[in-house]
């Protein structure tokens, strides 16, 4: 293999430096109020079929998401090992809320049918572009990553501040040298049109997305985003 | 200004009456017209088709004849954009390549040149409503061409220029590309005239003669001659152009 | 598709124009992908920018391969991630199939990878003893059906519903269906306990982040994330031009490739592989494969260099007037449509690709939508020419150089052009069928009818027009 190597550098050249600089991303655009960006971040992703709702405040995100979880009749939810979600104590406070739901801790999962036997996974989010309705979630461990991926209902808990234009401006604000970033973004269920183009979602990964987005530190909250029409 | 015809190949020999609409609009726009008769053809068919060697020959041919002309304009996006733009990629030797890059920004289609010099016909009338093809190299590889040939047609009385859905789509001539695929080159065509045809305009008008031939062989073989297939210069001229 | 005798791509092609069926399915998916692409990079503040910063990026990472490529290689082997080198095809499936035999693989999943493809790796594995299932639903119905795939990002568009409801009734025993959501989820149901048990991963690559060694993959289904989490052993296969400097130029890259591929602002699912995925706890052991299979050799070409800073997003295809008609097997490449036509000559020499690039009108679509501006019809023209690119294959065949030569003496001076008109009218006057037959074998007879020669060309006519007096069509 080092023949290999050796051959196919040759081949490009003896060059051992790149010369000149890469091409520099273009100054930001003019700046939205969070207000507008927020506003912008749920129509987007509603756009791409996720149930999102802006809260005023995690309390809120909580009552919300506890009220969803029980009108569609979950039996069993994990919830990640997150520090947002440790901080509010969500798996404790499901628990309490939704006595007849399981709720347990990827830790807690061992084997193909405990996961398979989860109707929904909740996550934290690390970020969100506006723009184009992103959420970004640190791949923090397999487990993580499997809460968000294997039940047919992904749910995510965030907070307003982590909210960015786009991906440029959430690439600026993270600290040089922080490039070894293990993360998913994901736009909403899963999707395919691999057949005759007609779209089918939740074909690998959730069917269902929804998120609930604490804002009212960001903005002087007014009222939430009326419920996503998919009842999400 | 003193303008040096240059005629493309297909226009000599199969579409003359478009070379004649071309010199009768540069002389209403009162430039002076000459015609070098040792002219033949700009390469383009060998070049297309691969055989660098007499592009080259043709290309050298080219720079020899128009080298010191003031204006070179052409009724044929194609040929100008084989001279702007592929002459400057054959083989040739610097000393061309330098006679090509002070060549190349005199060479220009009609209507481009027209505009530009602000001597395009006024007063005509054409009534009927036509869809405007946008041919290839006119619309991709000539800036500002395709925008002085609509400010030309809108000018015309009467006529109705209509975008039909596929306007941008090739006609499918591509050259050698009719002879080596014809069966997908016909298909393109076919499927212009069809759009034409249900779109229930008088014609489509056009800027090249290659997608002349191309859609009045195809119409041909229907055995049909509606709807009309104009070179823009054509249309003028019918509009009551008085050189 | 498997098992059929090799035919001149350019026959293929002119068969598969009359092919109803597969027209209508062509037309109407990709009226939607243009149609989409179209509205996403409306959308972009300003599209054209984009798509030259875009370019710019990948000639910059281009220009600089060899040095991006030791960085990669630096930050993943620092990172614990093992780099395997592969000069050709043999090389890499040799590269993989080792890892899988000294971690005891029986069971791998593969995810959409055009290179996995080009190397012929799924069969490879499997002759290994390997059992290997694809994991995309569009490669995972051509899987079972022993089938190729005709496009880059929708695979199996050639397919209709119910051909997909015969395959699973034939390959997984599912009833009878025409109904895309029944069959897909049929699929899915079918994948997830193959996931679950996978031993080995193995993924493509979108993008390879040269300073931080990270490798994102982009998708829809899902499939990549079940790939790069489930199992213990996860090997990324990929072509050697697709490494970028830094991370901010990937975003960028990013933006356009799910506008251009499919019109979505962003792609469904992105995977961001830095050395250390995930960031804690059991993690999968890794390699990457960098697949070099003529590519270095383009690079060297100088000339044909932009054709490797495609990020194969299709939108090539979607909007070229002759894969719209024919599809993508009539190419009978991996990579069908423009860039397929111009890269699979260089990449793969031989009579096979040396005629593709000659499959194109030259109408210049495929270079207008390309989000990194890589002049794809230049390149195809330029391919006609240029038989040295092509190991000696292409250029004019000897008849056609013959023809030329002859064209070009009779070009050569007014009195040779002349006589050509001459002899033109005269072949025309007295010999008009056997002018139509060599007519009709160029394919100007029947569909289309040969031009006539004017009876007086237009240098002929010149001669009076000029010595008409000014103010009557003559000179002022």
């Amino acid at each position: 293999m080092s023949d290999a190597r050796r051959d196919i550098l040759a081949a490009l050249g003896t060059r051992t430096e790149a010369v000149g600089d890469p091409p520099h991303t273009p100054a930001p655009g003019p700046r939205r109020s969070p207000h507008e960006l927020s506003r912008l971040l749920a129509r987007r992703m509603q756009e791409h079929g996720v149930g999102v709702h802006l809260t005023q405040d995690h309390d809120a995100s909580f009552q919300l998401l506890a009220d969803q979880l029980f009108a569609a009749g979950v039996r069993s939810v994990v919830v990640a090992e997150e520090p947002l979600l440790e901080a509010i104590g969500l798996a404790e406070r499901l628990a309490r809320a939704l006595s007849a739901v399981t709720v347990r801790r990827p830790g807690e999962l061992h084997g193909d049918a405990a996961w398979e036997a989860m109707d929904a996974g909740i996550t934290g989010a690390t970020a969100f572009w506006a723009e184009t309705g992103t959420m970004v979630l640190d791949a923090t461990s397999r487990r993580a990553l499997l809460t968000s991926l294997l039940p047919p209902w992904h749910l995510v808990l965030g907070e307003g501040e982590r909210i960015h234009p786009d991906a440029s401006d959430w690439e600026r604000s993270l600290p040089p040298g922080e490039g070894h970033l293990p993360l998913v973004t994901l736009q909403g269920p899963s999707r395919t049109a691999d057949i005759e183009k007609r779209l089918v979602l939740g074909v690998h990964g959730p069917r269902r997305v929804s998120a609930f987005i604490a804002v009212g530190k960001l903005l002087d909250f007014q009222d939430p985003t009326s419920d996503d029409p998919r009842g999400g | 200004m003193e303008v040096s015809l240059f005629i493309p190949c297909l226009v000599d020999r199969f579409l003359p009456s478009v070379g004649e609409a071309a010199a009768a609009l540069l002389r209403a726009g009162g430039h002076r017209v000459s015609y070098d008769p040792r002219q033949t053809c700009c390469g383009q068919p060998a070049f297309n088709a691969g055989s660098i060697r007499e592009a080259r020959a043709l290309a050298l041919r080219f720079l020899d004849l128009f080298g010191d002309a003031e204006a070179v304009v052409a009724p044929s996006g194609s040929c100008v954009a084989m001279v702007r733009h592929r002459y400057g990629e054959l083989p040739l030797p610097d000393r061309d390549l330098g006679r090509w890059a002070a060549l190349a920004p005199r060479v220009e289609e009609l209507g481009q040149f027209l505009e530009r010099t602000g001597t395009s016909p006024r007063g005509l009338s054409w009534k009927g409503r036509l869809g405007l093809h946008h041919s290839c190299h006119f619309l991709r590889e000539l800036d500002g061409a395709e925008a002085a040939l609509r400010r030309i047609l809108s000018r015309v009385r009467d006529l109705d220029v209509v975008e039909l859905p596929s306007a941008s789509a090739c006609c499918g001539f591509g050259g050698t590309f009719s002879a080596k695929l014809p069966g997908v080159s016909v298909s393109m065509g076919s499927d212009k005239l069809d759009e034409a045809e249900a779109a229930g305009v008088d014609g489509l008008v056009l800027a090249d003669a290659g997608c002349l031939l191309q859609l009045r062989g195809i119409q041909a073989a229907r055995g049909r001659d509606r709807p009309r297939i104009l070179h823009y210069a054509e249309l003028l001229v019918e509009g009551g152009l008085r050189p | 598709m498997t098992g059929s005798a090799w035919r001149d791509p350019l026959e293929q092609m002119d068969a598969a124009v009359l092919d109803r069926s597969l027209r209508e399915a062509l037309d109407r998916a990709l009226g939607l992908a243009r149609r989409k692409r179209d509205d996403a990079m409306e959308e972009l503040p300003d599209p054209a920018a984009a798509r030259r910063r875009a370019a710019e990026i990948r000639r910059y990472a281009v220009d600089n391969l060899g040095a991006l490529l030791r960085r990669l290689e630096d930050a993943l082997e620092a990172g614990g991630v093992r780099v395997h080198w592969a000069r050709d095809a043999a090389e890499a499936v040799s590269a993989v199939c080792r890892v899988a035999e000294a971690a005891g693989v029986r069971t791998a999943a593969l995810s959409k990878s055009m290179v996995a493809e080009e190397l012929g790796l799924e069969k490879a594995l499997t002759g290994a003893g390997i059992e290997v299932v694809q994991t995309d639903l569009g490669e995972r119905i051509l899987q079972l059906s022993q089938d190729r795939p005709s496009h880059i990002t929708a695979p199996c568009l050639h397919l209709r519903a119910e051909d997909v409801g015969r395959i699973f009734e034939r390959t997984l025993g599912t009833p009878f269906s025409d109904d895309p959501e029944r069959l897909s989820r049929a699929a899915a149901a079918d994948l997830r306990p193959r996931f679950l048990s996978a031993d080995l991963g193995i993924t493509g690559v979108n993008v390879a982040v040269a300073d931080s060694g990270t490798l994102v993959i982009v998708e829809n289904e899902g499939n990549v994330r079940m790939v790069t989490t489930l199992p213990r052993i996860l090997v990324s296969v990929t072509g050697i031009e697709k490494v970028v400097p830094d991370r901010a130029a990937a975003l960028d890259l990013l933006q356009l490739l799910g506008r251009s591929a499919t019109g979505q602002r962003w792609p469904g699912y992105i995977t961001w592989m830095p050395p250390a995925w995930p960031r804690e706890g059991p993690r999968p052991e890794r390699h990457v494969v960098l697949v070099d299979n003529g590519r270095s050799r383009v690079h060297a070409s100088g000339r044909y260099r932009s054709l490797l800073w495609c990020i194969r997003c299709g939108a090539c295809m979607n909007a070229c007037p002759v894969y719209g008609r024919v599809g993508g097997h009539a190419y009978g490449t991996v990579i069908p449509g423009p860039v397929g036509a111009a890269l699979s000559p260089l990449l793969a020499p031989g009579p096979g690709t040396a005629r593709l690039p000659q499959a194109s009108s030259l109408c210049g679509e495929c270079a207008n939508i390309c989000p990194v501006m890589i002049p794809l019809h230049s390149h195809l023209v330029h391919l006609r020419g240029d038989p040295a690119a092509l190991g000696g294959h292409g250029g004019p065949g000897p008849r056609e150089r013959l023809s030329f030569r002859l064209w070009r003496w009779f070009m050569g001076g007014r009195r040779r052009y002349g006589l050509s008109l001459w002899l033109h009218r005269m072949a025309e006057r007295l010999a008009p069928r056997l002018v139509g037959r060599v007519a009709a074998r160029l394919g100007w007879g029947g569909l289309r009818l040969r031009p006539r020669p004017a009876e007086v060309p237009f240098r002929a006519r010149w001669r009076v027009l000029s010595n008409r007096p000014p103010g009557n069509g003559g000179p002022p």
